[in-house]
């Protein structure tokens, strides 16, 4: 594997254990070689996300560069206004952006609670069998598929929303500021998308379609 | 479903990610006391979440870690 940094460098410090801020720090006064540690720190982050956003090995292969040729050239005019991580995926979001509108091969069309909560109550007070299995019983590489086949059925605009929020683990507001949308649009995005996710696999498991 | 239940819908989700004020998150617990459908539903989406999380995480092929670093190596040149 090529290393970015020189083959005679040994790092005197233990970068594995410096916080993102310190790497950050030390790459902007011209240690250039933290760089290979944000790198391991991320690479598989933000290859996995865009292997979810957009479906196609060869796309998130190009995310991925994209993400971190940006990262690389504008690094050192990073001010630290935002976590570093939060700046990364501001990076990466919009990179998918951008190849999304170009390839335009899903349109990002608008999900109505109506749409997603058509049924009445069930009738039947039991507990569809799903929710008391444990979700590593469930698991198993059929559903793994299945998972990854409804995301890419989400509208971009909504599993960009929930891949950041409740994949990624980002806080509403850092999900609004990544995208640059308000929170309450982080909120609708999300809140439908969960339930879009939600009746996909109840359905799978042949539970109720409104389930509430 | 009941115009009630649709609107808790998104304010159970609020209660969910520890986003709600007091007031909703008193008007969540009540609403869950006395909607059994309701309590179902705020279950099944966070089980939703917890196989989503579930699902395997990819390698990066090598190819790509290659490209990468070359990409970046010619930058530093």
């Amino acid at each position: 594997m090529t290393d970015i940094a020189p083959a005679h460098s040994i790092h005197t410090m233990n970068l594995s254990k410096e916080s993102d801020e310190k790497l950050v720090q030390l790459y902007q006064s011209g240690d250039k070689e933290v760089f290979e540690e944000i790198l391991n720190r991320y690479e598989s982050k933000i290859y996995n996300f865009g292997v979810k956003m957009c479906r196609q090995a060869e796309d998130a292969k190009d995310l991925l560069q994209d993400t971190f040729l940006n990262v690389f050239r504008y690094l050192d005019t990073f001010r630290g206004e935002t976590r570093f991580k939060n700046w990364l995926y501001r990076i990466a979001s919009t990179a998918c952006l951008k190849k999304q509108r170009k390839r335009k091969h899903q349109p990002d069309v608008e999900l109505s609670w109506e749409e997603l909560l058509p049924g009445d109550h069930p009738s039947s007070e039991e507990k569809p069998g799903w929710l008391s299995t444990p979700a590593e019983q469930l698991m198993n590489k059929e559903l793994t598929e299945f998972i990854t086949n409804s995301l890419q059925e989400l509208p971009p605009k909504y599993r960009q929303v929930f891949l950041l929020r409740d994949m990624e683990e980002f806080n509403t507001s850092e999900v609004a500021q990544i995208l640059g949308i308000s929170e309450a649009s982080v909120k609708t995005r999300l809140h439908r998308a969960r339930i879009f996710l939600r009746n996909k696999i109840q359905e799978q498991f042949g539970g109720p379609h409104s389930g509430s | 479903m009941d115009p009630n239940c649709r609107e808790m819908i998104e304010k159970m989700q609020e209660y969910l990610d520890g986003e709600c004020s007091e007031e909703t998150c008193r008007m969540v617990e009540k609403h869950l006391n006395e909607c059994h459908n309701c309590g179902t539903c705020m279950e099944s989406i966070k089980k939703t979440i917890e196989l989503l999380k579930g699902s395997r995480t990819v390698t990066v092929p090598d190819d790509a870690k290659r490209t990468l670093r070359e990409a970046l190596k010619s930058c530093l040149e």
